[in-house]
């Protein structure tokens, strides 16, 4: 193995939860929103951090 | 395989990539479920049309593990080198490393990089049977959490060496370190 630089030109990303690219490059560069305090019954502390991710739609829709 | 249509579409146009660019590129697919994806239709197919009846061997003839490279290949006019990784969770990841290697070698000058796993019986039962799900929901970052949960999705990442990208539209670079 080398170093080098390794160009990234393109990408795509598609989940069956309507997540595309763009949304994922937001979730990597940690563009995300805080998520609001989570309410689950389970939880033993809620002293995490959280986000949320703004799923992008329907999959099958390409802009 | 819309999916994965969707995420190469994607990325060739977010690439501004020519024809030309697109056929000499290397083709580089992580998949493991993509290779079982027509195995598992057909003998649900079976299945179906034969009711009551006994299930047959499911058919695990060989079409081999590059039938979804084929396909991809075939479909966008790739004719640069292609390959398959089928290594399960580290499928696409493998995937990237050897497509960056190629490239620092000076072996290929791009590499269209694609991880794929759909959603299959076989890997929901295939988990199940391993008792790995949480029955409840979704919570990965909870100390209580009794399990996973599993998705599927589609990616395509185009790498090429930084020298000839100079004078494309750039994204961004990614620097690698030895390991």
């Amino acid at each position: 193995m080398k170093n080098g630089n390794i160009h990234i030109r393109g990408w795509g990303a598609v989940t069956a939860l309507g997540w595309g690219a763009e949304g994922a490059r937001r979730l990597i560069a940690g563009d995300v929103h805080p998520a609001g305090v989570c309410g689950s019954a389970h939880l033993v502390n809620r002293e995490f951090k959280g986000f949320e991710v703004a799923c992008d739609g329907n999959p099958w829709k390409r802009r | 395989m819309k999916m994965l249509d969707a995420s190469i579409t994607e990325a060739f146009e977010r690439g501004g990539l020519s024809a030309f660019e697109i056929a000499e590129s290397a083709l580089l697919v992580g998949t493991t479920g993509g290779i079982f994806i027509r195995n598992e239709h057909e003998f649900t197919e079976s299945v179906r049309r034969n009711p009551g009846m006994e299930s047959p061997p499911i058919v695990c003839r060989n079409r081999g593990p590059g039938e979804v490279a084929d396909v991809i290949a075939r479909k966008y006019g790739i004719r640069g080198l292609p390959m398959t990784f089928s290594m399960a969770c580290v499928s696409s990841s493998h995937a990237l490393v050897v497509a960056a290697d190629l490239i620092a070698q000076k072996r290929i000058r791009r590499a269209v990089v694609v991880g794929f796993e759909p959603l299959l019986n076989l890997t929901l039962q295939g988990f199940a049977s391993l008792l790995l799900y949480d029955p409840d929901e979704c919570r990965p970052f909870c100390n209580r959490r009794m399990g996973m949960q599993i998705g599927e999705a589609a990616s395509c990442v185009i790498l090429e060496e930084s020298d000839s990208a100079a004078r494309q539209k750039r994204l961004f670079v990614c620097r690698r370190s030895s390991v």
